[in-house]
């Protein structure tokens, strides 16, 4: 109940940095669909001259796209990893070791502020544009959706714990911006928010569905689609496997590279 | 009284590594470094009583935040050990991380963009207070800092005095029993400076927290410290009062004379002239022999006046960080 507690004060004064400047605040709800529109127009384009890409038609191509960004944006949040890899060099992360909460828990509450603050804004993005462009949307409803509200929360939370896992190696290596940049690039190509991972070669897709990255962006949305075939009960399982082994393995690096942790800058 | 703080033999060293100059040198860290170690703490041992507000001074670099980031669990010791409140920093958990407080003067714990408050609640939260004891807590410090009016501006927007007025109030919020402060008045003018002092002189008084404070700024550490500890270079070389240690290395004063006619005077014994001309000098004397000094000068000049001056506080403790050996 403590640590509830903790991790939404924590979140809860994420949200309250997230809206203290009005104009960004404002700016970042009326952009959040600048997005959408540039993938409208290029898909678009793609299918002028084709009825189909793959097993995809422009609508259906179109809702993958608006979803795939709107969740990219959300489950690609990782101002924590970069905010605790800033802090190690500065010396300021000494902070968090003198309070009484856990360090991953102190960052999970930042990453919750930011990621539920996203959430709402991608929610409102993808309201108004099905409102606006309702031809291009492809739902179909049924009672299996219901398996999202799991899905997307669960990716988020791995996400989570593996960007969080990886700003660990700033206490071993004090510099990382690198690492996260090639982490980022990764992640968006393996989870498949560049371009659908059906058009990559089926060997290929299908070492990805071992990995947690598939069940990311790209499953959840093909899901919604129903263009896929594996139980959600196995995406969460895969995806619950491996935030444990990333939460693990956070909590092993933390211990043993706190004695590299040297409190430098201050 | 009994000793909250146990030190016994800490010793910390730090692996760094030297990168030849240019940019040849920098290609070359790329592939091979040579690797130096620092001892940055060495072999330190002291014990602070309950309640007791002590000094930790030193030159730049002389280990003193070392040290307190040892105390706090920030870094691990190389070899030695600690014992504050019952635990041993380098292995304690939240229950002892939420019997002391850090303030850093040069990095804040406060949410930049928020106000304080904000930072306040977090606290609470973060630190599990009780509403009642918190909104106590809150009234009593804010009253005392006199920082009320800016309860609801952003941290960034404050002065450098507010700032540490509201850094200190929220690290007292879960009434710690042990408050370690590293330059609390680093930056601020005299005014705030003297405030801070002031403040932390009552929260001591009323809240029976034991302060460790590193300051360089000796108006702090004579104020608020009537025991002392020097650190140079790693190593101990004064546990004590003060005043005592003042005592010792005021050897000599200074002597202002003002003559009512041009004079060319000399003393016969071993006093130093620092300036002279005809109607001025001053002179270094011994501290042994001020009153033959000054008896000798009424009697031999013409005196318009005569001040004598002691060592300023810092010139004397400068004094103190050159001295070799350990200081008794």
């Amino acid at each position: 109940m403590n640590t509830v507690k903790k991790v939404g004060g924590i979140a809860a004064i994420t949200w309250k940095g997230l809206l203290i400047y009005r104009a960004d605040a404002w700016l970042n709800i009326v952009f959040a669909g600048a997005r959408v529109i540039l993938t409208f127009l290029l898909w678009s384009a793609v299918f002028s001259a084709k009825d189909r890409i793959g097993d995809y038609t422009l609508p259906m191509m179109i809702t993958y796209a608006v979803f795939s960004t709107q969740l990219a944006q959300l489950q690609h949040k990782d101002d924590h990893a970069w905010q605790l890899a800033s802090e190690v060099r500065a010396g300021t992360f000494s902070k968090y070791l003198v309070h009484p909460f856990s360090i991953t828990g102190h960052f999970f509450g930042l990453w919750l502020g930011a990621w539920t603050h996203q959430l709402l804004l991608s929610l409102v993005t993808i309201l108004v544009w099905a409102l606006a462009f309702w031809r291009y949307m492809v739902i179909p409803v049924n009672a299996d959706l219901v398996w999202l509200l799991i899905l997307v929360p669960l990716g988020g939370v791995f996400m989570m714990a593996f960007n969080h896992a990886v700003s660990l190696a700033s206490l071993k290596f004090t510099e990382i911006t690198g690492l996260l940049i090639f982490k980022s690039n990764l992640v968006e190509f393996f989870s498949g928010a560049l371009i659908p991972l059906q058009l990559l070669p089926d060997w290929f897709e299908r070492v990805l569905r071992i990995t947690p990255f598939y069940y990311v962006i790209y499953y959840p949305v093909n899901f919604l689609l129903g263009a896929e075939n594996q139980p959600p009960l196995r995406a969460c399982l895969v995806l619950a496997g491996w935030t444990l082994v990333f939460v693990l393995a956070a909590r092993y690096w933390l211990r043993s590279a706190h004695r590299f942790y040297e409190g430098v800058g201050i | 009284m009994q000793s909250i703080i146990k030190v016994n033999n800490l010793c910390k060293d730090y692996t760094f590594f030297e990168k030849e100059e240019g940019l040849r040198g920098s290609l070359r860290s790329l592939f091979t470094r040579q690797m130096q170690s620092r001892r940055a703490v060495d072999d330190f041992s002291f014990t602070i009583d309950n309640h007791d507000i002590v000094g930790l001074i030193g030159p730049n670099g002389a280990g003193k935040t070392t040290l307190i980031k040892m105390l706090t669990g920030i870094v691990k010791p190389t070899s030695g050990g600690a014992v504050v409140l019952g635990y041993d920093p380098a292995h304690a958990g939240n229950e002892y991380k939420r019997r002391f407080a850090l303030v850093m003067g040069q990095k804040s714990q406060l949410w930049w963009d928020l106000p304080a408050g904000e930072t306040f609640r977090l606290n609470q939260a973060i630190y599990q207070i009780e509403e009642g004891s918190f909104l106590k807590n809150v009234h009593w410090l804010t009253e005392l800092f006199e920082v009320v009016p800016f309860l609801k501006v952003p941290v960034r927007q404050l002065s450098l005095g507010e700032r540490m007025k509201m850094e200190i109030i929220a690290s007292l919020l879960h009434d710690p029993s042990v408050l370690f402060l590293d330059e609390p008045t680093i930056g601020l003018d005299a005014i705030a400076q003297r405030q801070i002092r002031d403040l932390l002189r009552q929260v001591n008084r009323e809240k029976k927290v034991t302060i460790l404070l590193t300051s360089h700024y000796m108006k702090d550490i004579h104020s608020l410290c009537e025991r002392v500890i020097v650190i140079r270079q790693g190593r101990k070389i004064y546990d004590g009062q003060l005043e005592r240690l003042l005592e010792q290395y005021k050897e000599s004063v200074n002597i202002h004379l003002r003559f009512n006619q041009p004079t060319q005077w000399s003393p016969t014994f071993s006093a130093q002239p620092l300036e002279m001309d005809a109607y001025h000098a001053v002179y270094q004397v011994p501290k042994s022999e001020t009153q033959r000094f000054l008896h000798s000068a009424l009697t031999a000049c013409d005196l318009a006046d005569m001040r004598v001056e002691e060592k300023e506080l810092d010139e004397l403790v400068e004094t103190i960080y050159s001295m070799e050996g350990e200081t008794e």
